[in-house]
């Protein structure tokens, strides 16, 4: 796969680092509140995360449903909104909205929050690393083929009509070689300007097996995961996107 | 041309709900998408695997598939009080 240049005109709408973790049974909710005190100065907002489970069950005695809502943890957000982090019982996830400036700042910013949740959660272990790229390419129109800007696109049998209307694509791969998987989506979304269309590249690979579990190691592994992200991104697109993004 | 990886089925098959939860606009696009395509094709791989472990439509003692959590959400409901029709105008 290609190497990356760094591109002015990068078209990342959000990056997200996280973390999955299996806490220990003393953690409790107040624990994670508490941690906004340390970081309210750059991260004022806040937020309850709740996860939500439904149930549906047909017996002989008839049909029952049940749902439930169970705190999970919180959501801090910076300022200007565009620096989220989550910090849950089951996690850790950092996301960065655009405009995004590069990955030293992001991962330096992370890894110090990561810091600060570990120290209070004491995970057992760490059970899953990600990195997540969201990408949105705005192709002006008109165009001929998807495959003039980007290289990994739905298959349209020749007779058919060659035009989408919608778009919607998940790709599951192995990525054998760093024990890791990349799901790649792409979508059509709604285009920002009336000349453009607009294509979601989402790349977001992972590690559920063999996690690394010292700090160390684990950021050192988060670094693999960004060299393969950004491998994966330009083994899928194309030159003419490249001068579209310089 | 991709092939299908050499590994257990439900690794090739399964729609994965976007995780780790994103924020922005596009990202929860793509949650709602990846959402409605794993309905859709669970609402139809249910009934196709029914049949291939013989499954008799008539029993009462089915167990669905447990559900996974996909993430949370944050919702606000307000009351909006006692409802009425709106008026209907009447066409002699």
């Amino acid at each position: 796969m290609p190497s990356r240049t760094q591109y002015s005109k990068a078209p990342i709408t959000e990056a997200i680092i996280d973390i999955g973790v299996r806490p220990s049974e003393s953690v409790r909710l107040d624990d994670l509140e508490r941690l906004h005190d340390s970081i309210r100065d750059e991260y004022p907002g806040k937020a309850g995360r709740s996860l939500f489970q439904g149930r549906f069950r047909a017996e002989r005695t008839g049909v029952s449903t049940s749902a439930s809502q169970k705190p999970m943890g919180f959501l801090f957000k910076s300022r200007d909104e565009k620096q989220i982090v989550q910090m849950r019982l089951d996690g850790f996830t950092m996301s960065r909205l655009a405009p995004y400036e590069s990955w030293k700042p992001f991962r330096d910013e992370a890894q110090r929050l990561w810091a600060l949740y570990r120290d209070v959660v004491q995970p057992e272990e760490a059970t899953r690393l990600a990195v997540r790229y969201i990408n949105r390419i705005d192709i002006p129109l008109p165009f001929d083929d998807l495959k003039e800007y980007l290289l990994t696109v739905p298959e349209v049998a020749p007779g058919l009509p060659q035009a989408l209307s919608g778009l919607f694509m998940q790709l599951t791969i192995p990525q054998e070689d760093i024990g890791c998987t990349t799901i790649l989506t792409e979508a059509l979304i709604e285009p920002p300007a009336p000349e453009v269309a607009s294509v979601v590249v989402d790349i977001d690979l992972f590690r559920t097996e063999r996690v690394p579990q010292d700090d160390g190691k684990l950021w050192a592994f988060f670094e693999l995961l960004h060299d393969r992200k950004n491998q994966v991104f330009e083994a899928c697109i194309t030159d003419k996107t490249r001068e579209m993004i310089q | 041309m991709p092939a299908v990886a050499d590994l257990p089925p439900q690794h090739s098959v399964v729609i994965v709900r976007s995780f780790p939860e994103a924020q922005g606009c596009e990202g929860r696009f793509l949650s709602d998408a990846a959402e409605r395509a794993t309905s859709h094709w669970e609402d139809r791989a249910e009934r196709l695997l029914s049949r291939l472990n013989g499954a008799d439509d008539e029993t009462l003692d089915y167990e669905s598939v447990p559900l996974v959590p996909v993430g949370s959400v944050l919702v606000r409901y307000e009351i909006a009080g006692e409802l009425r029709p709106l008026p209907y105008e009447w066409d002699e």
